[in-house]
């Protein structure tokens, strides 16, 4: 632990760093104190770059989101609160969005933000390097900045999922003064990662640690709280575990701790621990059938498999309860959701039955069919999964083979259709229109792009429906057409939805505001502060 | 010479490991060497004879030890001192040679530091360096080497097997031992080099008073050395005397047989038949180098094994190829055979170039010379039974199975083994009896040329001499052509028609068996027959040695 | 038969060969022990070993170890002989037809020979079975694919000691073809070394074979030691008897043939070191 050593030296009385040198607390600062402090992570992996506009990897995102922000924040329930923009507006016709944003923002570098600023982040920058925002800043129309203060979006046609999509992961704003007239991608400024969130960056020791610091300039008064966050390279899942119990660190997030040591950690009495704050991404886990091919082209088969497979023991066993049972293609987490559809209760006399009615009858070994399946390379919870759904369906008669691949072989054989089963972990991004329809609708069949509708399902009646939800400007209307294809996409099964995955965010008791929005750990920390 | 021994082994017996097939390996030895005297301790293969020699410096196997009587050196017992005071013995008053200097040297230390090592471990290190260096370098000298000071600084890598066996004696003589033990110091060396060595050992006892006990197998060397004699069989002493005692008038009639048994003293061996007249084999200009790679850039090494020979055989006749090691003979045996392929040359063999032919043509002349080698336990494998070893030869050639091995009993019979060797395995045989059975093998295939190389050379003298006698007979039988490689002249002259000398892949003489020993022309050869050993008393081969008589 | 009489006076050996004795048998009596599936989730997950209705406790997905473990003795010895057998043939073969033949042959198959050993084995398995896919014949083929080397230098060796062996010459005199002096002389003295070096491969294949199904690269579909271990690997806080106990298979495993080894070394070789010379 010789890295707690050298930030003890570096930061002297550091209120953070009192309890990690094991020294009681009150000995070093006074009670209550509210400034200052240094808050230690975990970026797991670690991320390629940091220019959050540029690259989408889980720790960018995290990262970035103390470095870039964007005009608009989402609570719990993804209703929108005030970023960058202090207020906005959306005429009824639904094509014309006008931000307003706060006065004094500024850059790291100290150059102001202006309208310009965000206009060519949003029609420049994004819809070239940002995969899942491109679609969506691409049907604005025309962009205009009547004042430096005043951003006015026009899109091309009514699109109400737009208001949901200026988080600071989807939309993150850079600097036009350095962006403009360069290959963004090749910027050697991506090395200073230059936004206008609450902290920026200091030193970046690869494979050891990232050292953010506090932005003087900050827009909001008496922001940032904490005076500077180090994210520490900690790849080995004990060490992290390790780390957080002994307060090395004192927040974790995502897949940082492992399922089976959640329950022991949050029982620690240093630590809260909660599953809010991922509302937006809403992770749903699925089995992933190809609807192309025999048997899984059979509806009944699909439904078979759907039957057999008791996700209550998976969510026990495999997630040790972290998360809820998936009822259909939207998330409970998010918006749209409808509960009233076909219920899929664990049942393999139900199973059986419809692969018997397929006229898949079972062998003399009790095995009716051989499927291959793809096991997901991303770690050994998809491998305890792949072997819990493999145990689940050879007890109905479906036998299923295991494929190993890496992990570019395996976004090649999903991307290229050329798989029969694997299991996907895919985000709802906020709104159906933008992270679920993706996966059902036939117009996204598009060979070798990832997280498009890679199944090939094709309704017809679903594609209507969920277009026509995309552009509907009332919520009612929209709830309307989204809980109908609900329930035409249960009976369906185009894919088997598993879980809705939580995932844990540690923090020390002493650190609070960590979870505050719908982003939760990605948000930009300004209001994050020890107690 | 004194009366009082130097030595005194007094009933000496050394026990075998329980379950051997005889319960002493030394039994109930009785001999004595006193100061200023040679004692040989002279006979074959499992005598006894070094067992007992290391037994006085306690350097027996471990399975062995000491189980009656007394070795007295000094008024000290040898058999019952404790460890420490044998240390101080070895090396100090007594010291050894033993037969090959090569592994008795250590490759990585420079001679001199060796002979040095042996000074300082006995005198201490109180010896000041110079003096050390200046012993070393007498040593050197006194052992007949060549400029001392250059030669202290070689490994032993660099130096011949006659300068290595020196560098040991001096090593030996380093802290002017009472008694030298000499375990066969000469057998692994070219006659020539044994003549010097014996010459040296003489030498060195005269100058300084040393009783030597000396470990031969051979009657010549002791001929040439010894002042008394000891013979051992079966771990006993059968007979000891003076060496005239011993030598002319032997009592015991092992003594006697092993005497006779020595070769050169009989006459040659003689044919039924008439030579044939037409040369049956015939090698003309034949060279070969044996070239080494030393690594991936540095020159070949080349080495001129035999260069530009011309052989003939007649049918029925033998001709003997003797020469020290180094001379080609064996390149040259095997050249014939093709075992080794010459470099230029050809090989007319029963009107065929042998050279020419392949694969199967190969194959079939194959069967028409065949060979018998030296080492007996290396030439049968001993995974195969004997009777297979011999009936495969002829199967191959397509003789149904059962005649073959009909004939391989037969042939068993023929030189002298059981019919029920058959299913036996090479292992379960004696040297003897391994090298019959090689024999055996060699002419099922009914060739028309036997190669012998140094067919009887690892053999005890009894047991050469039988070899030699069943040689002669199935020649005859067989109206066999005999190539016979021997380095031991006398062995050469009792079989031998015609003599062809090599020395350094060179052929320098040949000429019937009779002119060659009678009148050699080449300096060569007479350095050769000179150093005979025991010329003294058993004559030049072909002269009836009037020394030796008995009935 | 003596051979044996002389192994059963290797105390040494005897212990191996009462352990491996028994890793087989538990492999062979696997199904009637474990009627279930090893992948089966019998019993609670987590359940620590000696209590409750599992022997030697469940892991994560409550799967019984120990039939894991009796089934993991299948696979082990499956891949461990079968990756020898493919390293026998392939090193077998090269080398006796190195040291056979000599010269030029021989030059090109030790440099290729060589090439093999220059690339670290278990780099080059785990490129193999990274490259070829996870499936049971390729674990063989890459496993077979980094041990064949070694055995091929030994059977040149042997050979090239063999091939001037006075015994084989007079074969050669004999007239016998090549192909009978290669199998009736100098195969079968050259297989005591080649017997004892294949029976230590036995156990360095299944440590190849636990470690590349620890990475993650055995076959998914079956169950094996390494898999279990590399399975255990994060949960070792809670549950120590998922990795103890297979980790103590592999040792006993390993150790067991390596005793046989060692063994049969002592047993077979002296036979064919005995010099030729006596005394």
């Amino acid at each position: 632990m010789g890295m707690n050593r050298r930030e003890f030296g570096k930061l002297g009385l550091a209120a953070g760093m009192a309890s990690v040198a094991g020294i009681p607390l009150g000995l070093h600062r006074a009670a209550g104190q509210t400034r200052g402090g240094t808050l230690s992570t975990i970026t797991h992996p670690e991320p390629a770059m940091l220019v959050s506009a540029i690259s989408q990897l889980q720790s960018t995102l995290t990262v970035g989101g103390k470095i870039y922000e964007s005009l608009l924040r989402y609570d719990f329930d993804l209703k929108p609160i005030p970023g960058l923009a202090q207020s906005w507006s959306v005429s009824p016709d639904g094509l014309t969005y006008t931000f307003k944003l706060f006065p004094n923002i500024t850059f790291h570098d100290g150059k102001p933000l202006t309208a310009d600023d965000v206009i060519f982040s949003m029609t420049k920058i994004l819809p070239e390097t940002h995969a899942r925002a491109r679609p969506i800043f691409t049907r604005i129309e025309s962009a205009e900045a009547p004042d430096p203060l005043t951003v006015v979006f026009k899109l091309k046609s009514p699109f109400s999922p737009f208001l949901g999509a200026f988080d600071c992961t989807t939309a993150p704003i850079l600097p036009k003064h350095i962006y403009e007239g360069t290959d963004f991608k090749t910027n050697p400024a991506n090395d200073k990662a230059i936004g206008c969130g609450p902290f920026k960056l200091k030193e970046w020791v690869r494979g050891s640690h990232i050292h953010l610091i506090k932005h003087e300039g900050y827009y909001r008064a008496g922001e940032p709280h904490i005076d500077e966050i180090i994210y520490r390279v900690i790849p080995d899942a004990a060490a992290r575990s390790v780390a957080l119990e002994q307060g090395t660190v004192k927040l974790t997030q995502w897949s940082d701790i492992e399922q089976y040591d959640v329950a022991r950690l949050t029982k620690l009495p240093h630590l809260d621990m909660t599953t809010k704050g991922y509302e937006y991404f809403a992770p749903h886990l699925w089995l992933e059938l190809n609807n192309r091919i025999a048997p899984m082209n059979d509806k009944r088969f699909r439904q078979a498999v759907m039957y057999a497979i008791d996700r209550k023991a998976l969510l026990q066993r495999v997630y040790f309860g972290l998360g809820k049972i998936a009822t259909g293609p939207i998330s409970s987490k998010t918006r749209f959701y409808e509960k009233n559809v076909k219920q899929y209760e664990y049942s393999p006399d139900k199973a059986k039955a419809l692969l018997d009615e397929m006229g898949l009858k079972p062998g003399a070994d009790g095995k009716r069919i051989t499927v291959p399946f793809l096991v997901t390379p991303s770690g050994e919870l998809y491998r305890r999964v792949a072997e819990f759904l493999r145990q689940s369906l050879l007890r109905v008669g479906i036998d299923i083979q295991f494929e190993g691949t890496d992990v570019a072989g395996w976004i090649q054989k999903v991307s290229n259709w050329e798989y029969s089963m694997t299991t996907n972990l895919v985000y709802q991004l906020g709104d159906p229109a933008i992270g679920v329809s993706r996966t059902y609708i036939s117009s996204n069949i598009r060979k070798g792009i990832m997280f498009s509708n890679t199944a090939g399902y094709a309704n017809p009646e679903a594609d209507r429906l969920f277009e026509e939800a995309a552009t509907a400007t009332s919520d009612e209307k929209r709830q309307e057409l989204y809980s109908a294809v609900q329930k035409i996409v249960v009976e369906d099964v185009p894919i088997v939805w598993l879980l809705e995955q939580d995932f844990p965010t540690f923090t020390d008791k002493k650190l609070k505001n960590v979870t505050t929005t719908a982003i939760g750990v990605h948000e930009t920390f300004g209001a994050v502060r020890f107690e | 010479m004194t009366d009082e021994p130097l030595l005194a082994i007094e009933n000496l017996s050394v026990a075998l490991p329980t379950g051997g097939d005889r319960q002493f390996a030394v039994e109930n030895v009785s001999l004595a060497v006193r100061r200023n005297e040679i004692v040989c301790l002279v006979g074959e293969s499992g005598s006894g004879k070094s067992i007992t020699a290391h037994a006085v410096l306690r350097l027996l196997p471990p399975a062995l030890h000491v189980a009656a009587g007394a070795i007295r050196f000094n008024d000290t017992d040898l058999a019952t001192a404790n460890e420490g005071a044998m240390r101080a013995l070895r090396g100090g008053p007594i010291s050894m040679i033993f037969q090959e200097p090569l592994s008795a040297l250590n490759p990585l230390t420079r001679v001199g530091q060796q002979i040095a090592e042996a000074i300082v471990t006995h005198a201490g290190a109180k010896l000041p360096r110079s003096e050390v260096d200046a012993q070393v370098i007498e040593l050197i000298a006194a052992v007949g080497l060549p400029d001392p000071p250059a030669l202290a600084r070689s490994y032993p890598f660099q130096l011949s097997g006659g300068q290595r066996q020196r560098i040991m004696i001096a090593i030996a003589m380093a802290n002017e031992p009472a008694l030298l033990l000499a375990d066969e110091p000469t057998t692994a060396l070219d006659v020539t080099t044994q003549k010097q060595i014996i010459g040296l050992i003489r030498k060195l006892q005269a100058e300084r008073g040393m009783g030597v006990l000396f470990i031969t197998h051979d009657f010549g060397v002791v001929a040439d050395i010894a002042d008394r004699v000891v013979v051992m069989r079966n771990g006993c002493v059968v007979e000891q005397g003076t060496v005239d005692e011993v030598l002319r008038a032997p009592k015991n009639d092992y003594t006697k047989a092993l005497i006779a048994a020595v070769p050169g003293g009989r006459p040659a061996t003689k044919h039924n038949h008439a030579l044939g007249s037409d040369p049956l084999v015939e090698a003309r200009g034949l060279n070969k180098v044996f070239a080494t790679r030393q690594g991936a850039f540095r020159p070949v090494r080349r080495v001129s094994a035999v260069q530009d020979v011309a052989l003939t055989l007649r049918p029925r006749e033998t001709v003997a190829v003797v020469g020290e090691s180094g001379s080609g003979k064996s390149t040259l045996a095997r050249m014939i055979m093709r075992l080794i392929e010459p470099d230029t040359g050809s090989i007319d063999f029963d009107g065929v170039d042998f050279l020419k032919l392949k694969g199967a043509q190969l194959r079939a002349m194959r069967r028409k010379v065949q060979i018998v080698f030296q080492d007996p336990f290396a030439a049968l494998d001993p995974r195969q039974k004997v009777g297979e070893a011999i009936a495969r030869g002829p199967m191959t050639y397509g003789t149904p199975p059962a005649e073959a091995v009909a004939d391989a009993k037969r042939l068993l019979a023929r030189v002298g083994l059981k019919e029920s060797a058959y299913e036996r395995y090479p292992h379960e045989f004696s040297g003897g009896q391994r090298q019959r059975i090689c024999i055996a093998r060699a002419i099922a295939l009914k060739p028309l040329v036997l190669v012998a190389d140094e067919a009887v050379s690892a053999l005890d003298v009894s047991v050469q001499q039988h070899i030699l006698e069943l040689l002669a007979e199935l020649r005859e039988e067989m109206n066999l052509a005999m190539l016979f490689i021997t380095h031991d002249l006398r062995v050469a002259s009792e079989i031998a028609d015609r003599i062809v000398v090599m020395r350094r892949g060179e052929i320098v003489e040949q000429g019937e068996t009779q002119s060659v020993f009678g009148a050699p022309q080449h300096a060569y050869t007479r350095e050769l027959l000179e150093a005979i050993p025991g010329r003294s008393l058993f004559g030049r081969p072909h002269e009836p040695s009037a020394n030796v008589c008995f009935a | 038969m003596k051979t044996l009489a002389s192994f059963l006076r290797h105390p040494a050996g005897v212990i191996g060969l009462v352990i491996l004795t028994g890793v087989v048998v538990l492999a062979i009596v696997a199904p009637t022990l474990f009627p279930v599936d090893p992948w089966d989730m019998v019993a609670a997950p987590f359940q620590p070993p000696f209590d409750g209705e599992t022997w030697l406790g469940s892991d994560m997905l409550g799967r019984d170890v120990a039939a894991c473990i009796a089934y993991g003795a299948r696979v082990s010895l499956l891949i461990g002989v079968s990756a020898t057998l493919a390293a026998l043939a392939i090193g077998v073969t090269v080398g006796a037809v190195a040291g056979y033949f000599g010269g030029r042959v021989d030059d090109i198959l030790m440099r290729f020979v060589e090439l093999f050993q220059t690339i670290p084995g278990f780099i080059l398995a785990i490129l193999l079975v990274a490259t070829l896919g996870p499936s049971l014949s390729n674990v063989i083929l890459a496993i077979g694919a980094v041990s064949w080397p070694q055995l091929a230098r030994l059977t040149r060796a042997e050979f090239l000691r063999l091939r001037s062996r006075e015994f084989v010459q007079a074969a050669v005199c004999q007239g016998q073809p090549p192909v009978s002096v290669v199998m009736r002389h100098i195969l079968p003295n050259a297989v005591s070394p080649i017997i004892v070096t294949g029976s230590l491969m036995i156990a360095s294949s299944i440590l190849i074979e636990s470690a590349l199904s620890f990475m993650g690269l055995g076959d998914p579909n079956l169950m094996s030691w390494g898999f279990m271990i590399g399975a255990s690997r994060s949960v070792m806080r809670q549950a120590w008897w998922m990795s103890v106990f297979p980790g103590i298979a592999i040792f006993l495993t390993v150790l067991a043939i390596n005793l046989v080894g060692e063994g049969l070394n002592d047993t077979l070789n002296p036979r064919l070191s005995r010099k030729a010379r006596g005394a």
